[in-house]
């Protein structure tokens, strides 16, 4: 779960966009690319984005 | 170097990046400049800050988090939100701190993955000679900032008076920090600041007295009082007689 306040600062780095928590990913609300959060620290590059749904 | 070699250079150093010698190399002497550095950048995000709730830092490039821990020493952990970006899982790993603030983010200081006008101040300590693409370093820090915001830059000199009279020992150095992809000079951080269309930039140098390691470790044995003394009176002079050419550069570039 990350901290709502950081989570209402953070965007997508691929398309700017707001992000949502999946607990153990960061989903973006546009594009919809997933993002990692390794051990509680989201993981916001590009090349590290999945555009699978899990 | 190029833009698509800086990238390269980049993307094989992240896979092994590792700091642990240089930490274990420093001298008492150099621990203390480097706390002395931290003392001042603090009190210039104090000034910047003052009167502000629970203003935000943004430390790009925070490593291990070293700068937190000075944050959490110092007792700013209560009145500042910090919040700390680093691309390099390794340096992340190896952080030993205690959550502070909106705590960390593994990305790039060349994007960001924040909201525009979100925090009150941008640090970039000893790193902006690591990132792949400088330019778009100061251009994200001009978009994060909200008005009034501050943007501090630490890095070495590469115009230091030392460097310029023995230039063959600048070149082996060089040869040596195969992990710096760029250096910076206080024009080339002007010229950086500008670009990114702040609308106050001031450049300091500090870090004047350079000396042999040997004689770093003898006068490293004074004490820090003594030390403190000694790199103070060495900044003034060196600023009076040499402005620019000091071993080290502090930018401010603020927002109005």
């Amino acid at each position: 779960m990350i901290n709502p306040d950081l989570l209402n600062l953070l965007i997508c780095p691929s398309c700017g966009s707001a992000l949502r928590d999946k607990e153990s990913f960061l989903e973006c609300t546009a594009c919809k690319k997933h993002y990692p959060v390794e051990n509680g620290i989201p993981v916001l590059m590009a090349d590290r984005a999945e555009k699978t749904k899990r | 170097m190029s833009q698509a070699a800086a990238y390269e250079k980049w993307k094989s150093l992240q896979s092994h990046w590792d700091d642990d010698d240089f930490l274990k190399s420093l001298t008492p002497l150099m621990r203390l400049r480097y706390r002395r550095l931290d003392e001042k950048v603090l009190g210039y995000f104090q000034e910047a800050f003052a009167g502000q709730v629970k203003p935000l830092l943004l430390d790009l490039g925070a490593g291990r988090g070293e700068f937190a821990l000075f944050l959490k020493d110092a007792g700013k952990d209560r009145g500042w939100d910090y919040l700390g970006l680093e691309p390099s899982a390794e340096q992340l790993a190896q952080r030993d701190i205690p959550t502070l603030g909106l705590g960390f983010v593994r990305g790039l200081a060349e994007r960001v993955p924040l909201t525009d006008m979100t925090v009150q101040g941008v640090l970039v300590k000893e790193a902006l000679d690591h990132c792949f693409d400088p330019a778009a370093v100061f251009q994200e820090a001009r978009r994060l900032l909200k008005p009034g915001g501050l943007l501090i830059v630490t890095i070495t000199n590469d115009q230091s008076y030392f460097k310029k009279l023995l230039p063959w020992v600048n070149r082996a150095l060089k040869a040596r920090q195969t992990d710096h992809l760029f250096f910076f000079g206080p024009r080339e951080l002007q010229k950086l600041a500008q670009e990114a269309r702040f609308d106050r930039v001031e450049i300091e140098t500090y870090n004047y007295l350079k000396l042999p390691r040997v004689l770093e470790r003898l006068i490293g044995a004074l004490g820090p009082r003594a030390c403190g003394f000694l790199l103070a009176a060495t900044d003034r002079l060196g600023r009076a007689l040499l402005p620019g050419l000091g071993g080290g550069l502090i930018l401010r570039a603020s927002v109005k």
